[in-house]
């Protein structure tokens, strides 16, 4: 073929093939930039290597293709050199005759070749430049803007700082349930009505509460309340201080037995005290005893109508009366003195009772308060907290010894066939009420042995199992037990 | 160098028969061409004008210029086909006996002026037109050829139509073109004037002979066609039948009906020609346009919607040349 055809022709290939580059790599750029966006707008984090990987594909595959179809053939060169040169098929028809022979088609041939041979390569213009620059820097603004479109992230949700509340049918119906549970209890008239009616005043004012931390508030203040309540009719701790401060050494014993609230610790320290006077002849120290109870009771300013005041009163009146009587004989003394210990041993155990039955209904309407209302201990004042005023050791210089009656410790109210480590009552979702512990615990470790038997469990966590719910029944005790 | 040489004389061919002829033929060059062409590509020519416009000179003239014997007949009506063709008389020889001898009729020249042939009966006219086709004329069973190159170029009178016979389309279809003569301009009548002033004789001086034409005829027809140029030409004269599925919208909406094909052989045996004659070698898109008018237009005919929008045969093969893609 002649050179000026093939320079001609060579033009046109660069062409086609910088076309199909353009063209295939702008597509695939396109794809790019799409599948980006896809990914980015359907909140995933795009995969760099699938977008660029199905990009170049895309590229490569469309410029090969494209360039199969564009790639000049001599006939479509010849018929694009005629076109834009204005040969008047001249090119075409020495292409279509390149084969043949003839005077005439030998000089045509000659004659075409001249005139291509003549012509430079850049007659022949192609579209503008710009025109095929257009596509890809779409393509290339397209993909920028989908790179630098901005990723989902997922932002959690705002909390509300302060969500709504409604009282619930269960926490209404679980509130009632414990205002008449303490309505029943053995609790003293006195801060039974103060704290039934603190829970129902809560009652009323949680129907109008529309935000959890108001809810919060009420519920604590009425936790508060109840303690107080408690605290202020109890007068152990009080009395006890004053015991306390006694310089007599026996005074202070019988003040840190009070403050145990226990009735063993009373005992063995009426015990130990009744053996400082053995002889009943230090008539002395019993009369600086019994003034020192009535003192130390003056100054805890509670009312002589409280039941433990009026038996410590008793107590020193008794002590007094014992050592008063002419009656020089020790023995008699002695007896007198028994006697006064015995009775107010009994009547100070018995305000015992009283005091720790208050204490332990006020703690118990406080966890199930913290139950219903979801409070954590941490959210209520030190003071509130349950068990914060109860017969712990950490006061005082009780020390228990073994042979501690249970019976007095086992606390709890109401009655039941069994009591358990923790006299809590626990809501049962499935009965819709607060139900014993001890039914509950029955009820999770038939599931429990359900699985085990049937073989469900690993062989550790069947062990695990067996043994917390042994420790569980072992720490059982049966009423009366 | 002989191929060169070959074209090289078939363009300097061209160029001196039309000095010659512009010495006897004032203007009419478009017409003077398509003569040329007919000639060469071994067309006959029905030439359309008024009378005086010089379609006999041209005639003559050309006959001087290629060195060609030339006839005229004026057709009339009376005109008999022996008149034309010639008949068989019977006569005496030089021993006195009566013997019969074909005397040859004016159609036995090389380049023959049929005036007026619409003037002439259907049957004379068909005579006419047979010579035209085969070459021969035929008396008594006896066949005598013509001489070649034999050319005829017929003429009508577009004036005076009473008591003229219209060749029919199927006869029409013989003439290669059909060339309109239109009336000389001002100049061109000034110059004529002139002319025919000093003499009415014309002046050509003959350049060619038979055989040169013979010769330029046979380079004409190796002139290369690309397919491309064929199937336009083949899509032009089709694009004339309205009843065809690949007929033009103009065709459909102003054709009655269309060219055969002896138009498409026509159309390239011209081109062919014309395209040597403009100094190029092979035929093209150009060439083929140029040469629609005067081939189609005395082979379509247009109806009456062309009519009604005044519209020319000439109008619409245009429009019909426009509307064919190349």
């Amino acid at each position: 073929m002649n050179n000026g055809f093939k320079k001609f022709k060579r033009k046109l290939f660069v062409g086609a093939l910088i076309k199909s580059s353009l063209f295939g790599i702008s597509t695939g750029a396109f794809l790019s930039a799409l599948l980006v966006l896809i990914s980015k707008l359907s909140k995933k984090v795009p995969n760099p290597l699938i977008y660029f990987s199905a990009g170049i594909a895309c590229a490569v595959i469309l410029t090969s293709l494209l360039f199969i179809l564009l790639r000049p053939s001599d006939r479509r060169v010849a018929k694009k050199l005629d076109g834009e040169l204005d040969l008047n098929e001249k090119v075409q028809t020495m292409i279509a005759f390149q084969n043949e022979s003839g005077d005439v088609i030998e000089m045509q041939r000659r004659d075409t070749e001249r005139i291509l041979d003549e012509l430079p390569a850049k007659e022949l213009k192609g579209k503008r430049l710009w025109i095929h620059l257009i596509m890809p820097v779409l393509a290339a603004a397209m993909l920028v803007t989908a790179l630098l479109f901005p990723t989902y992230k997922e932002v959690p949700p705002t909390l509300d700082s302060d969500p709504a509340f409604e009282l619930s049918a269960w926490q209404e119906q679980a509130l009632k349930d414990l205002i008449e549970e303490v309505k029943k209890s053995d609790m003293e008239a006195s801060p039974r009505n103060a704290v039934v009616s603190e829970l129902e005043a809560l009652l009323s004012e949680l129907r109008t509460v529309k935000k959890v931390s108001l809810m919060k508030a009420s519920v604590i203040g009425a936790i508060k309340d109840i303690n107080e309540a408690v605290d202020s009719h109890n007068s152990y701790i009080r009395i006890s201080e004053e015991l306390s401060k006694s310089n007599v050494e026996n005074v202070k014993k019988l003040g840190s037995a009070v403050r145990t609230l226990s009735a063993i610790a009373l005992g063995d320290t009426f015990t130990q005290i009744r053996n400082t006077f053995p002889t009943g002849s230090d008539t002395e120290k019993i009369f600086s005893m019994a003034l020192e109870i009535r003192s130390a009771l003056a100054l805890s300013g509670k009312s002589s109508d409280d039941p433990l005041y009026a038996a410590l009163d008793t107590f020193a009146g008794t002590l007094l009366t014992a050592i008063s009587n002419d009656d020089t004989v020790s023995e008699k003394v002695g007896s007198d003195l028994d006697s006064a210990f015995t009775a107010s041993g009994e009547a100070v155990s018995s305000a015992f009772i009283l005091q720790y039955t208050n204490e332990r209904v006020g703690d118990n309407a406080t966890v199930r308060l913290m139950q219903i209302f979801g409070i954590s201990e941490s959210e209520l004042p030190e003071e509130s907290r349950p068990g914060n005023s109860s017969t712990k050791d950490d006061e005082g210089d009780y020390t228990p010894d073994d042979d501690d009656d249970d019976t007095l410790h086992s606390g709890g109210y109401g009655s039941g066939d069994m009591i358990y480590g923790s006299d809590d009552m626990i809501y049962d979702p499935e009965l819709g009420k607060y139900v014993s512990y001890g039914e509950v615990i029955n009820k999770y470790y038939a599931k429990i042995s359900e699985q085990i038997l049937d073989g469900n469990l690993s062989e550790e966590l069947e062990q695990l199992l067996g043994d917390y719910f042994a420790s569980l029944f072992d720490g059982s005790k049966a009423d009366g037990e | 160098m002989e191929n060169i040489e070959k074209v090289q004389n078939f363009n300097a061919s061209i160029l001196k028969i039309k000095e010659e002829l512009r010495r006897d033929v004032v203007g009419q060059d478009e017409i003077v061409d398509n003569v040329i062409t007919a000639i060469i590509a071994g067309g006959n020519v029905l030439l359309e004008g008024v009378p005086g416009v010089g379609k006999t000179r041209l005639v003559r003239s050309l006959g001087k210029v290629l060195s060609l014997p030339f006839s005229r007949i004026q057709f009339t009506p009376d005109l008999m086909p022996s008149d034309v063709t010639g008949n068989v008389v019977i006569e005496k020889d030089a021993d006195g006996k009566m013997v019969s001898s074909f005397r040859k009729g004016p159609i036995f020249a090389n380049l023959v002026l049929a005036d007026e042939i619409n003037r002439a009966t259907p049957k004379t006219q068909s005579s006419m037109l047979e010579v035209m086709q085969e070459h021969k004329v035929t008396v008594a069973n006896q066949s005598y050829a013509l001489e070649e190159p034999f050319f005829v170029l017929a003429t009508e009178n577009p004036i005076e139509q009473d008591g003229t016979y219209p060749l029919p389309e199927a006869q029409m279809d013989r003439f290669m073109f059909k060339l309109i003569m239109k009336f000389p301009a001002n100049d061109e009548l000034i110059d004529i004037v002139k002319m025919t002033q000093i003499t009415m004789d014309e002046t050509a001086s003959s350049v060619i002979d038979g055989a040169t034409i013979l010769e330029m005829r046979a380079l004409a027809s190796t002139v290369p066609v690309i397919d491309e140029v064929l199937d336009y030409a083949i899509r032009v004269v089709s694009g004339t039948h309205p009843e065809l599925d690949k007929a033009s919208d103009t065709a459909k909406k102003y054709i009655k009906y269309g060219a055969s094909p002896r138009a498409a052989q026509a159309l390239i045996t011209a081109a062919k020609v014309r395209a040597l004659m403009n100094g190029n070698y092979n035929v093209s898109y150009e060439d083929i346009d140029a040469l629609a008018l005067p081939v189609l237009r005395h082979r379509i005919k247009i109806n009456y919607t062309a009519l009604n929008d005044r519209l020319t045969v000439d109008d619409v093969i245009a429009m019909l040349v426009k509307e064919t893609k190349k």
